[in-house]
Formats: C-alpha cells, structure tokens, sequence
C-alpha cells in the first residue's frame, strides 16, 4: 500500500502547480468535525475537494482568479461571492481558502499583510484574521502539519502526498 | 443471488474480522490507496481502522461514531445513525435494520462475486449508493460513487467469520489529551 513519500523542501514562491493531500480536524468551540482533503493548484485555479473519511466528496471549491465556485455534496453549484461564510453554512466551519493556496505551501499571501513570529516550538504567521503555526520540527520542507486558529475556531490539518512543480521563472 | 446471500450474511453473522484495502479512484483515473483492519459486531458495533497511509480509528460503540486522529489528537463524536457516510462499517454492522433503511436491488455476478446496490432512504447518510459485493454470504467488496465522478473501492481480506471479540474492542475512550468534539 502507498507509503507516505517524504515531504519535499519548503519553496519561498508560489509554484505553478501543487497537489497535496490532506486530513483536517476542527473544533468549533466544541463542536468538532474531521474531514479529508485534497488540494490541487495550477495557475490560476485552485480546485479543493472535502470528502469523508472514504473519500467521497462532500465539497468542492474552486478559486478562479478572483471568482469562486462552491459545489455541495450533490454536485449542484452554490453561489460563493464569500467562500469563508459559504464554508461556514455548509460544513459548518470556516474555510479561508485564497489564504490557505499559500499557507499550505508554509507562505503568506504576497499580496496581503503578514505577521511572522517565532516561538519556542513553532513558527507563526498572522494574516487575515487568522493566527496560523507551523511545528518547528516540520521547518524545511513543505509543511507536513499546521493548525489555524480565530477566537472561536481551531483547524488542524496535516498533509501527506506532496506533490511540487516547480515554477518556471 | 447478492440478495439471497446478504439475507444469509445478516442472518448467520453476528460478527466478523479482516484486513481491508481501500481504493479512490477519481474521475482522470489517479488513485489514492489505504489500508487497515476492521471488526464487526451487529448490530451497531465495529472498529474500522485505517492504518495506511496514515492511522485513524472510525468505532461505533452501538450507540454513538467515534473518529480519532492521533496526528491530529483529536476525536470526533457523533451520533451513529449519521455516520452512515463515515464508513461502510456502519452498514455493515446494520446499525439499523438494513431493509427497512435502504431499498435493495439485485446487480448479478461480476468479479466471482454477487452483487447488490443498496441506496439509503434517509437523504442525509452521506452517499448516494452503495454495491456489495458478497461470496459464500459475506461481504468481500463494497463500492461507493460521489456525485463527482470519484468511485470508493473497498476489498476485505483474511476474514475471520464470527470471532470470539471481547466486548472492551469496540468500548472507545479518548486517549488522554486527545481533544474530543461533538459534529451533532
């Protein structure tokens, strides 16, 4: 059976494409959901598939440049001109997609302000809202775990599969 | 037929053990696999553990699901009628009285097996169909379609038909430190 690959050097861009997969535990001031994921990029479109732990998809999100798509679990197509709170009506928790693209890979979003911190155990970036913390023992390489944390929201993620193009200057 | 035999499985298996290999295959074809072992007592109790490529534990204690992700330390709890979607074992386990909670057709042999498509009446179970595919009255194969075009594949091996289990096996208690949540 597949063996988990070691996870590749960490990048300092956004490559052209990545795939990753991964398994997100969140804890919604105790209410509490755990999900498998997949995320795959390629210029300009991100494609993110939630699917149980048998791997059916129960959301797919696609960023397209600036627009969104949301479909649910029946494949029917919801508007998403805000995916953080279509995410939080339909799974029940907030998704914080156009940054994740980044945070996945161990980077901020370029194009927004970002807070880097570096703590005892862990390297942590403020963007968004949004605290986000890398283990210091994943440092290196693409990120293997991370967890992202609002006042009222924990997701942890981890990630295995990684799978980098490198971008072509 | 597959309908003759799952009456035959739910009528003489109260519980069994295997190994179980699980194949998504999406739409272009790529192909994500995992593996573990799995225990079964009906009604309503199983032990489903993924072991590859990453470990995680999906048990129903009869009552409730429980999911705990030890690299994520943490459980999820929900109620088990739910966790249909979660894992076939749910089924399996006839938590709730198969054919009063599923229509059943008949799909004929293929594979050395006899097949059957269960579609669950209760909208919210977490997938539209399900194919068993069963061998002497056991389950030896489940398959799932998603609405988008990715098909679960699942084969049981080294099946051990009503085992002696002890009833600590499917008992689930959080490890010490592991976050637990309610997705109810």
């Amino acid at each position: 059976c597949a063996t988990q690959r070691p996870a590749p050097a960490a990048l300092s861009q956004l490559p052209a494409q990545y795939h990753v997969s991964g398994r997100v535990a969140v804890n919604a001031a105790g209410k509490g959901y755990n999900a498998r994921f997949s995320w795959s990029h390629a210029s300009t479109l991100d494609t993110v598939d939630i699917s149980n732990p048998l791997g059916q998809v129960l959301a797919r999100l696609e960023l397209d440049g600036d627009d969104a798509r949301f479909f649910d679990g029946s494949g029917k197509l919801r508007a998403a001109d805000d995916i953080e709170a279509l995410s939080e009506r339909e799974l029940g928790w907030r998704l914080p997609a156009s940054g994740l693209r980044f945070w996945l890979l161990g980077l901020a979003d370029p194009g927004r302000p970002a807070i880097w911190t570096k703590l005892s155990d862990a390297n942590q970036l403020e963007q968004d809202g949004w605290t986000i913390r890398y283990p210091l023992e994943t440092a290196g390489t693409a990120p293997t775990r991370l967890t992202l944390s609002r006042p009222d929201l924990e997701v942890r993620i981890a990630l295995y599969d990684w799978q980098l193009a490198s971008s072509t200057p | 037929g597959g309908l003759e035999q799952l009456k035959g499985f739910l009528a003489q298996t109260q519980a069994f053990t295997a190994s179980f290999q699980q194949t998504v295959t999406q739409k272009g074809g790529k192909q994500q696999h995992a593996g573990g072992t799995v225990a079964i007592q009906r009604p309503g109790k199983f032990d489903w553990r993924y072991v590859k490529p990453y470990e995680q534990r999906v048990v129903g204690d009869g009552k409730q699901l429980w999911i705990y992700d030890p690299d994520l330390n943490q459980v999820t709890r929900k109620q088990l009628d739910r966790a249909l979607g979660d894992s076939p074992a749910a089924l399996l386990a006839g938590s709730n009285d198969l054919e009063k909670s599923y229509r059943l057709g008949e799909l004929g042999k293929r594979d050395d097996l006899e097949w059957i498509e269960a579609t669950p009446l209760n909208r919210d179970s977490g997938f539209e169909k399900v194919r068993i595919g069963f061998k002497d009255a056991q389950p030896m194969a489940m398959e799932l379609a998603d609405s988008f075009g990715q098909t679960t594949s699942i084969r049981f091996s080294g099946v051990t038909r009503n085992p002696k289990l002890s009833a600590g096996q499917f008992q689930f208690v959080p490890p010490k430190g592991a976050d637990v949540v309610s997705a109810d």
